[in-house]
């Protein structure tokens, strides 16, 4: 199981647009790729966690992805109740990435709190339908199943359990005769009783 | 009946909360211990007397009552050492005096030995100075971060070489890494952005 | 000292080989303490040779999980499923049956006064454990009836309704003791295995249900069984995880939680003894 923080790490690498207050005429370097140059006014690309640390010194203005405003999202969540399955998304980290901006950065997104509702409600609504759906797996007894276009922070909410519980059933269903441990195990191997099988003893 | 006095140890354990560790029982473990080798004595005794028409029922209730007795001190040993364990990682190298003191001398043992073994692995991941595995088990945000002392702890020296006396409720601004083991060992507190 | 390790062919054993060292002979020629015993000092040297690799999982446990026996056995302690050391599938076993004895025991002193209270007529009746019983099946010296949890009357109110029933009063460990009866060569044991599954199923969602809701459901878990109480709290700590990290966010770090219940207990301790 992994925490949520943990996949907000993960979230973090995602790309954004900042527009820089300060200038910086070569790249940065990273691990993760090159990012630059910084011209004061001019949007750029860059990791959401750069972005972040940035913003907190106060020398760059997050620009809001393209997915997120009220618009944008209520469209995705109508689309959500109308399909069956779960819908694509613009971005694996919509919950991570929403919460991380409008904590750091919540004057550079226009109504914040609209797209934090609206977010949520996506949020609720396929975390509802994810768990009908397991649900239904563990009812119906399917051995198999593909869910398409699950967020990471929503499989990590069945994470812990769906594997405990289907460990659980399989205990279950093992078949009758199998041996559940060692120490059973040396019991049924006597099923063939002589005197020869404690010979050992002696 | 047999296997009693071993079923009294787990219970014991389950009893207990999973983060705590209760006293080493010696004298159930010996309990258990000296019932195994009677039930292996009176297993040979019955061979020896009786070459034909064994009371096999009898001979296999007590082999079953040996194995049991043995997975039981197993599991018992085992479980202890499981949360044993999880308090390395939880809490650090040193121990509460009171969890300690109901450990058994293996058990201390084998903890310093483990200790041992994880700082020296530690020791070899990366170039030089090697990587704290139990540090950072989160994802860090910062690189420093503003603590409030919860106690008069006396004092701390930073990795800078400079001595900080932490007073309660002062708050100071320390590095992630020295700040973390004193959260976790309760003596500061993370003030909240 | 005659303690060996065994290989066994069977892979699904295999995995314990490392850490329990099977005893091949019974006998035991001298015992002191067990801290004398070789297979303190062989589980200790092992967990020696286990330990690091591991905790690399404090990343996240569940990646690290392969074929290797070592890894495998790090899981082991908050598993599911019952292996060797698990305390549960230890104490299933222990639960009592009512059986009697078609063949007299003999050379078994606790079972001596059950014939010496009734004539030989009528099969005495005794209450033993599972594990015993399992012993005196090979002989065929027993029989027993299922258990009241697993009897059809029961089997028919679980069917009916499995959410309306209080497992954990009924019997503690319902699934694993259930699952160990229907190992045992009884006519009910299929009927008794459908029943487990089917119940386990039912009563899924509601698990799940209460587990991702964090009112207070200390009376709901009560009624859960062993093995549901494992999920449900494995459940519950993730779905806490996620509630902290929407309120406050990440990046906070936290007293260790064993000390936070130490220091709770100490302060428990102290006003109980004012």
């Amino acid at each position: 199981m992994m925490h949520p923080a943990e996949i907000e790490f993960l979230a973090e690498n995602e790309i954004i647009q900042i527009v820089p207050t300060f200038n910086h005429a070569s790249h940065v370097h990273l691990i993760c790729g090159s990012y630059g140059p910084f011209r004061a006014g001019l949007p750029l690309n860059v990791p959401i966690w750069v972005a972040l640390n940035l913003r907190q010194k106060k020398t760059c203005r997050i620009l809001a992805p393209d997915w997120m405003t009220v618009d944008k999202l209520q469209e995705r969540l109508e689309e959500e109740k109308a399909s069956k399955f779960f819908t694509q998304l613009p971005t694996n980290y919509y919950l991570e990435i929403t919460q991380m901006l409008l904590t750091v950065a919540s004057e550079d997104i226009p109504q914040g709190n609209d797209i934090k509702t609206a977010v949520k409600d996506l949020w609720d609504l396929r975390i509802a339908k994810l768990r009908s759906s397991v649900d239904l797996f563990v009812k119906e007894g399917r051995v198999q199943a593909s869910l398409n276009h699950l967020t990471p922070m929503e499989i990590n909410s069945v994470r812990p359990v769906f594997p405990d519980t289907l460990d659980a059933l399989m205990t279950l269903h093992e078949h009758i005769n199998s041996s559940d441990d060692r120490e059973d195990s040396s019991q049924s191997s006597g099923a063939t009783p002589s005197s020869t099988s404690f010979s050992l003893s002696l | 009946m047999y296997c009693d006095k071993v079923i009294e140890l787990l219970k014991e354990l389950e009893r207990s909360r999973e983060d705590t560790i209760p006293p080493y029982n010696n004298d159930g473990i010996n309990q258990v211990l000296s019932e195994m080798k009677t039930l292996d004595a009176e297993i040979i005794d019955f061979l020896r007397k009786q070459k034909d028409n064994l009371p096999l029922d009898a001979i296999r209730l007590r082999r079953a009552a040996i194995e049991r007795n043995k997975r039981c001190l197993m599991t018992y040993i085992w479980t202890r050492l499981q949360r044993l364990k999880e308090m390395r990682w939880e809490i650090g190298a040193i121990l509460p005096s009171d969890v300690r003191q109901n450990l058994s001398q293996s058990e201390i043992e084998w903890f310093n030995n483990y200790c041992k073994t994880l700082v020296s692995y530690m020791k070899t991941i990366g170039s030089d100075t090697g990587l704290n595995l139990t540090q950072d088990t989160k994802p860090p945000k910062s690189l420093y971060t503003e603590v409030r002392s919860l106690v008069d702890a006396g004092k701390l020296e930073l990795e800078s070489g400079e001595v900080l006396i932490l007073r309660k409720n002062s708050q100071y601004m320390l590095s992630r890494s020295q700040a973390e083991p004193l959260i976790r060992q309760g003596i500061l507190e993370q003030v909240r952005q | 000292m005659n303690f060996c390790r065994q290989t066994q062919s069977n892979s699904k054993t295999k995995s314990f080989n490392t850490n329990s060292i099977n005893l091949k002979s019974s006998r035991i020629d001298s015992v002191a303490s067990l801290d004398d015993f070789p297979f303190t000092k062989k589980i200790l040297t092992n967990y020696l040779n286990e330990i690091l690799i591991l905790r690399c999982h404090c990343v996240e446990p569940r990646r690290f999980q392969d074929n290797t026996t070592n890894i495998k056995e790090i899981n082991m302690y908050r598993n599911i499923k019952p292996h060797y050391f698990s305390i549960d599938a230890i104490m299933a076993a222990q639960e009592k049956i009512q059986c009697s004895f078609i063949k007299k025991v003999e050379h078994v002193d606790f079972l001596d006064s059950i014939y010496s209270d009734k004539d030989e007529e009528s099969d005495p009746k005794i209450e033993l454990p599972l594990w015993m019983v399992k012993v005196f099946l090979v002989g065929k010296s027993i029989q027993f009836d299922m258990p009241k949890a697993y009897n059809e009357i029961y089997r028919g109110v679980l069917t009916a309704d499995a959410n309306v029933v209080d497992l954990f009063k009924l019997c503690k460990h319902f699934y694993l003791f259930g699952k160990f009866l229907s190992q045992l060569e009884h006519r009910e044991a299929y009927e008794v295995r459908r029943t487990l599954i089917q119940t386990f199923i039912d009563r899924f969602k509601q698990t799940m249900d209460w587990a991702q809701n964090i009112d207070d459901n200390q009376p709901c878990f009560n009624r859960l069984d062993c093995l549901e109480r494992l999920i449900f709290n494995d459940a519950r700590v993730a779905q806490q995880h996620l509630n902290i990290y929407l309120t406050e966010g990440s990046g906070q770090m936290e007293i260790a939680a064993m000390i936070l219940n130490y220091r709770k207990r100490k302060i428990h301790e102290s006003r109980v003894l004012e």
